[in-house]
């Protein structure tokens, strides 16, 4: 189960922008991978449900936190976009009040991206078909 | 006082550092500008963290993609191509591409995209000439696959059994060749092909 409330975060990327901080590579990758090249952008698309077929990975605690008697969980989830999956990451720092986005990039779930080529070759309709 | 803090762990530890990031468009080249990057000392991480590098970015990308869609124009240009004729096929008011080409209006993102698609398919400009029909658009659209193939297909082949048949479009006809190819032994039928000749005469 994830730890925070994806709706919540998608409400601040639409009405607490200033508060939602793109880190590291997030905003190199939404550009090459995604063709979002500003925060404006990666933001809207977020709170514009660009996200889709969302799906839950895992919570882990943010790695590099310097207070570690104050854990800050991360949330991972897998999407889609059109022909592309892709991954998220993003945490909340209660004592800055802020989100993070901390990774976005295509996934390298091997198994979804041939999934997701098979599918659009039109494989897998036939394959479930052949199957019923 | 209002320090700036990082937006990760709340340290004011940070370094503002300048970094050179490329941006491509599509047919319209590359710069290269000079970013903020915000480094906290403490956690380690990276980022925009107050908002400073958007403008630039905005900024640079709009240059390229007004430079991307001069290029393509031009392209057309050279090509022969007129810009009233294109702008009826499409129709889109007259005169529209020449305001973009030479900055009197700036083309929308949507116009942008649909100079980028006529560049790599002119064949599209032909489809919105039969009025978007969808059997015309896919002959026109197959044709223009096949002249591709074209020059790809060996048909200096050997033991099949040949059948065929042809299509007739209003620009074309298409010839297809069916044929079962044999093994080396030149007794079982390995399989089937199905190819596809064109000729615009």
């Amino acid at each position: 189960m994830s730890y925070y409330r994806y709706a919540d975060f998608k409400k601040a990327c639409k009405n607490d922008r200033d508060n939602v901080i793109p880190i590291n590579n997030v905003l190199e990758n939404a550009r090459n991978d995604f063709n979002l090249n500003t925060k404006s952008q990666l933001l809207d698309f977020i709170q514009n449900d660009g996200l889709e077929n969302l799906t839950f990975v895992n919570t882990k605690d943010w790695e590099n936190n310097p207070n570690k008697n104050k854990p800050i969980k991360v949330d991972a989830y897998e999407f889609t976009s059109m022909y592309k999956l892709g991954y998220i990451a993003f945490m909340h720092n209660d004592e800055t009040n802020k989100w993070l986005i901390k990774s976005f990039h295509l996934s390298g779930n091997r198994n979804m991206t041939i999934y997701l080529a098979m599918e659009k070759a039109g494989l897998i309709n036939k394959l479930e078909e052949k199957h019923e | 006082m209002n320090k700036q803090r990082c937006p990760a762990c709340g340290s004011i530890d940070i370094i503002d550092e300048k970094k050179s990031i490329l941006i491509k468009e599509p047919f319209g080249g590359q710069d290269n500008i000079e970013i903020h990057e915000n480094i906290c000392s403490t956690c380690g991480s990276r980022g925009d963290f107050f908002n400073q590098n958007e403008p630039l970015i905005d900024e640079t990308i709009k240059k390229l993609k007004q430079k991307s869609v001069e290029n393509i124009l031009n392209g057309f240009l050279d090509n022969k191509m007129s810009m009233s004729s294109i702008e009826r096929a499409l129709e889109i008011p007259q005169r529209t591409l020449t305001k973009w080409k030479n900055r009197i209006n700036i083309p929308s993102s949507a116009g942008t995209a649909l100079m980028r698609f006529i560049k790599l398919f002119p064949w599209l400009l032909e489809v919105a000439e039969n009025k978007y029909d969808y059997n015309e658009a896919q002959k026109i659209h197959i044709n223009a696959a096949i002249q591709k193939l074209l020059p790809e297909i060996d048909f200096c082949k050997e033991n099949f059994i040949e059948a065929g048949g042809i299509v007739a479009t209003s620009r074309s006809a298409l010839f297809y060749r069916y044929y079962e190819k044999k093994n080396i032994n030149n007794q079982e039928k390995v399989f089937k092909e199905v190819r596809l000749v064109t000729s615009t005469e």
